[in-house]
C-alpha cells in the first residue's frame, strides 16, 4: 500500500516537473532571466577576453531597448540603450579578477505586460587584489516581449538603511 | 540487526508519519522560531566573526519591542540573506559620532563590545518614528564602507540571543 502511494507521488512529482519545464509560467521565465543575468555578470577566475565580451553581450541581450537605471552609488542614473548596457557590463566585469553574483528572495508582482521584482543580490569577488563583498536589495522592472518572453527595463537600489 | 533497522526503518505507515513529523518540526524550529544564520563579513567583529554560525530568535519581538544593544537580523527582500546589526538608538533620539565616540542625545554611549580605534564623525540626526538606528560593532573600518543607519521596525526579523 505504502509502496503504491510512494510510486504515485513520485510519478506526480515527475509530471509536475515536466509540465513546469515545457510550459513555464511567467514567474518561472522571470526567474530564469535573473539566473541568466547573474550567470553572465559573474566572472570566473582566468576568464579569456573573448569570453568576457560574449558574456557582456549576453547581459545586454537580457535588457529592453530603453533601460532606466537608478543606481546612484554606482554612479548610474538615467536612461540607457542596449549598447550602453553592454559597455557598462564590460566595464563592471573588468573591475574584478573574479566575481560571483547571486540573487535570492525574489518577490514578483506581475501585471499583463510588465512585472516588478525585488530581490537581494550578493556579490563576492576580488577587485584590485582586495576581496569584495556587497549585499544590496534591488528592484527590477521587466516588460513582456513580442515572443512572450521578458526583458529588464529598469533597475534601482532599495535603501534598507538610511544614515 | 537492530542497528540496521534503526538506520533504515521498515517502510510502513508508522515510519512515514514519523519522518513527516520530524521534517515538519525541524522546518518549524529552524525557519520560524530559531533561524540559523551563517555570518559573512566583518561588520560585527569582534562580537561575531566571519564564518561563525548564530541563531535568530524570530519570536523575540512578538510581545515586546526591540531594545538598545540588541543584536538584530534585518530582512532585505526576504529572509534568506539578512543584515546583522546592533540597535544603538530608539525613535526620537538624536545620534551622532564624534571622533569615533557614539553620542545619543548628546551623551556618550558606553559600548563595551567595541575594540580597536575609530575615527568616525557624523553630524547629529534624529531617529524617525517607526525606525531604529543600527550599527555594526566593527568601527575600525572606514565609515564610508560600513553599512549602518535607520531601519524600519518592520524589517527587524528577530534578535540574536547570544
Amino acid at each position: 500500500m505504502v509502496k503504491k502511494v510512494v510510486i504515485v507521488l513520485a510519478a506526480a512529482a515527475v509530471a509536475v516537473l515536466l509540465l513546469r519545464y515545457f510550459f513555464p509560467s511567467d514567474e518561472r521565465l522571470i526567474r530564469r532571466q535573473f539566473d541568466r543575468l547573474t550567470e553572465n555578470i559573474s566572472r570566473p577566475a582566468g576568464e579569456k577576453a573573448l569570453a568576457g565580451l560574449q558574456r557582456a553581450a549576453a547581459v545586454s541581450d537580457l535588457f529592453s531597448d530603453r533601460v532606466r537605471l537608478d543606481l546612484p552609488e554606482a554612479g548610474l542614473a538615467g536612461e540607457y540603450d542596449r549598447q550602453e548596457i553592454r559597455t557598462l557590463a564590460m566595464v563592471f566585469r573588468n573591475r574584478f579578477t573574479r566575481l560571483s553574483v547571486e540573487c535570492r528572495d525574489l518577490h514578483l508582482e506581475l501585471e499583463q505586460e510588465q512585472a516588478q521584482v525585488t530581490a537581494t543580490c550578493r556579490a563576492r569577488g576580488v577587485a584590485g587584489g582586495e576581496p569584495v563583498r556587497e549585499v544590496r536589495e534591488v528592484s527590477a522592472d521587466l516588460v513582456r516581449t513580442a515572443k512572450n518572453g521578458w526583458r529588464f527595463s529598469g533597475f534601482s537600489f532599495v535603501r534598507v538603511l538610511r544614515r | 540487526m537492530r542497528a540496521g533497522r534503526w538506520l533504515v526503518p521498515a517502510m510502513n505507515l508508522r515510519s512515514l508519519v514519523r519522518v513527516l513529523l520530524l521534517v515538519s518540526a525541524s522546518w518549524l524550529l529552524f525557519s520560524r522560531l530559531y533561524q540559523p544564520l551563517c555570518i559573512e563579513g566583518r561588520s560585527m567583529e569582534p562580537t561575531y566573526t566571519d564564518g561563525s554560525l548564530v541563531f535568530c530568535n524570530r519570536m523575540a519581538y512578538l510581545f515586546s519591542e526591540p531594545r538598545r544593544f540588541d543584536v538584530v537580523a534585518i530582512r532585505m527582500a526576504g529572509d534568506r540573506i539578512v543584515l546583522l546589526k546592533r540597535i544603538v538608538a530608539l525613535p526620537g533620539e538624536t545620534v551622532r559620532f564624534r571622533n569615533g565616540v557614539l553620542l545619543v542625545d548628546g551623551r556618550p554611549l558606553a559600548e563595551p563590545y567595541l575594540q580597536g580605534p575609530s575615527d568616525w564623525n557624523l553630524a547629529p540626526r534624529t531617529v524617525a518614528p517607526g525606525t531604529l538606528y543600527v550599527v555594526g560593532d566593527n568601527r575600525s573600518v572606514p565609515m564610508q564602507v560600513h553599512v549602518f543607519g535607520q531601519v524600519d521596525r518592520q524589517r527587524i526579523l528577530g534578535r540574536v540571543p547570544w
